[in-house]
């Protein structure tokens, strides 16, 4: 899987290449927008990570020529500006995220494989937190290689958090992907299949643990994360 | 001056000293005018009357002088009717002849000049007026004195006079008042702009550097002081701004070194000095960032009719910070309010300033417990955390810049609560903290009400 890096800063281009390697992930790095242009014009690309302080021109007009031309890719945007306006700004443009610097090597890997396991992307059928495995075709759970038993409406519980793995699920988004315009569900459905799920992840020694945001949602994280 | 500060008032009552000293000096004038005047006609009588009998003087055979007055004026002169009188002086003072009796004069003291003079002098209960006019004849030069009662002078000249001052006191007055109120008019029609001026000079301050004095209608030897406050005020607001712009450029330039420092750190293979490092650069990050929000802050302006979902934006919030608490080892909750509460405001501006508190509360919120978000119906929301409160006495310090509670605690850049007061200011809302129950902080911001949703 091979991805493109736009950024101008030599250093910083270099060791996030060097994570991204590590992760997995073939890295190409350019330093202009001509270049990027140039690269994408002879290979395709799985993922444009994309600094917006160019030195020929803003990213964000490059965003909007790729866009432009119709080419679908995910492109996530790498910038050092983190104003009010800016974010906003990057996504209209076309974006599928956006990381402000400095920020973790780790976040970035998790934010592509968010991206990769779109529907269209390129990234394998397995959800993966710690020694938590989902795979999305076959259903089966696993921890450390070892099967866990849980239901269909569990393992979609899951499945969702693990796609949206740190951040936060609202339980409506659930509700809805889980019964549908069905109002046929009790008001804490949700919260049994969340503690059902919870108990099973726990007595199997999983190293994840399901958070619940009282208001909004859940959160599924590794039980002993690094510092972000 | 405190009674005459203002130029108006100052105008005003220099003005009424004014008014008032024409209202005193102006009869005066005129009594003394009119009165000058009355004198001179009598005195011209006086010497018409000379004139009249001049003529009549003869040179009798013996060398002594003769008067011998026609009819009409011998009975005026008479002695009987005695209200006019009359003497010829020769040079060396000798009465030569007269209408008294005993030949004797009423002005002996006659000076005996080349032009006519005028005397004055009581007699009996009247008082006499008296001329004398020197005649050439033959080669001598004589003076002849008329006089005439007082009772008789001029009796309508002497009236105008007397009623003068009461009649020309009575229209003056009045005149004097009416243009002392068209005087006030004008004055304050004049002075209006500089009011006005001045009202919108009141509101300039650090956060409302873009306003400017009118210079429409301002008087055009004010105007120069005018445009150059305003030209002051651009360099100002130039100088401003840029100092912000440099603040936040200077922050964002530190973000790429940052990034390639965390990068570097995390390939750093010993977790202890790994994990004690990233907490530095996370520190770093956060006053970087801070930097930036304040110069945002500093720019903010909230346009009239921008509404925000203030439960959205809160919602947002907490879902934003969760990873951060669980991180911490700490919990993250909002109140299970459905209903959308339209404020006026920017969401961009007031996720900020939300996401600040919420910050602020992980931080101080002891592990194992919980940061509690509360959005009220009303435009109201609440952050409270469970830590050691915010002690009465340093309650309005804290939302002062660099301002820090406990110096030798990790993570406060002293800017945070800076940030949330400057963006709740922007909003025309509210910013307090008290105590929670049963121990910690509850931060409150209340904002206006915003009734109409916007179309989305």
């Amino acid at each position: 899987m091979r991805l493109l890096l736009v950024e101008d800063n030599e250093r910083l281009r270099q060791l996030t290449s060097a994570a991204l390697a590590r992760a997995g992930f073939e890295t190409d790095g350019v330093a202009t927008a001509a270049d990027a242009e140039a690269a994408m014009h002879a290979i395709s690309y799985a993922v444009l990570v994309l600094d917006l302080g160019l030195p020929d021109q803003d990213g964000l007009a490059l965003l909007k020529r790729v866009r432009d031309s119709g080419d679908t890719l995910p492109i996530l945007i790498l910038t050092a500006r983190a104003g009010l306006e800016d974010r906003v700004r990057g996504l209209n443009a076309g974006a599928d995220d956006y990381l402000v610097k400095p920020f973790a090597q780790e976040e970035l890997v998790a934010r592509i494989r968010v991206l990769l396991r779109r529907p269209g992307g390129l990234l394998g059928q397995a959800l993966e937190l710690g020694t938590l495995r989902l795979d999305t075709i076959s259903r089966e759970v696993t921890i450390d290689t070892r099967p866990l038993s849980v239901s269909p409406r569990e393992i979609a519980v899951l499945e969702m958090l693990l796609r949206r793995a740190g951040r936060v699920v609202p339980k409506k988004l659930v509700e809805d992907q889980l019964f549908g315009l069905s109002a046929d569900f009790g008001s804490n459905a949700v919260e049994v299949y969340v503690h059902r799920l919870r108990k099973q992840l726990a007595e199997a020694g999983a190293d994840v643990v399901v958070h619940t945001i009282r208001g909004i949602g859940y959160l599924i994280a590794a039980a002993d994360p690094e510092i972000a | 001056m405190p009674v005459l500060g203002s130029i108006k008032r100052r105008l005003i009552a220099l003005h009424l000293v004014a008014v008032l000293v024409v209202a005193i000096v102006l009869p005066l004038a005129l009594y003394w005018r009119v009165d000058t005047t009355a004198t001179d006609l009598h005195q011209r009588a006086l010497r018409d009357q000379a004139a009249q009998i001049a003529p009549y003087l003869r040179s009798a055979a013996d060398g002594r002088m003769t008067l011998d007055l026609p009819t009409g004026l011998r009975e005026l002169y008479s002695v009987s009717y005695g209200r006019y009188g009359y003497a010829v002086l020769a040079r060396d003072g000798q009465v030569l002849l007269g209408s008294r009796p005993n030949g004797e004069t009423l002005f002996p003291e006659d000076p005996r000049r080349g032009s006519p003079s005028f005397f004055q002098r009581p007699l009996g209960q009247s008082r006499m007026f008296g001329a004398s006019v020197p005649y050439r004849f033959g080669n001598d030069t004589v003076w002849l004195q008329v006089w005439e009662d007082q009772e008789h002078r001029d009796v309508l000249i002497d009236d105008i006079v007397a009623e003068f001052l009461p009649h020309v006191a009575w229209v003056i007055l009045p005149v004097l008042a009416v243009l002392l109120g068209i005087d006030l008019a004008i004055v304050g029609r004049t002075l209006r702009p500089l009011d006005e001026a001045s009202r919108r000079a009141e509101q300039i301050g650090p956060t409302q550097t873009d306003i400017r004095l009118p210079e429409t209608r301002m008087p055009r030897d004010v105007l120069p002081l005018v445009r150059a406050i305003n030209e002051a005020l651009e360099r100002l607001e130039r100088g401003f701004i840029m100092q912000r712009d440099f603040v936040a450029d200077a922050a964002h330039e530190l973000r790429t070194p940052l990034a390639i420092l965390r990068a570097q750190v995390e390939a750093i293979a010993d977790q202890d000095p790994r994990h004690a490092l990233l907490a530095d650069i996370g520190g770093m990050t956060r006053i970087v960032n801070q930097l930036i929000e304040v110069a945002e802050s500093d720019a903010l302006t909230i346009r009239p009719g921008e509404v925000a979902d203030l439960r959205a934006v809160a919602t947002e919030v907490v879902a934003f910070m969760a990873p951060v608490a669980i991180t911490a080892g700490k919990d993250i909750a909002i109140s299970e309010e459905t209903e959308a509460v339209w404020v006026e405001g920017n969401g961009a501006a007031l996720f900020q300033a939300i996401r600040n508190l919420v910050e602020n509360a992980i931080i101080h919120t002891p592990p194992g417990t919980a940061v509690e978000v509360t959005v009220t119906p009303e435009g109201g929301v609440t952050v409270r955390d469970a830590g050691t409160g915010i002690p009465r006495e340093q309650r309005d310090l804290i939302f002062q810049r660099f301002w820090r509670g406990d110096r030798s605690r990790a993570g406060g850049t002293g800017l945070g609560l800076a940030i949330v007061a400057r963006v709740v200011r922007a909003h025309g809302g509210h910013i307090a903290v008290a105590d929670a129950h049963p121990r910690g902080a509850a931060f409150t911001i209340r904002l206006r009400s915003a009734v109409p949703a916007p179309v989305a």
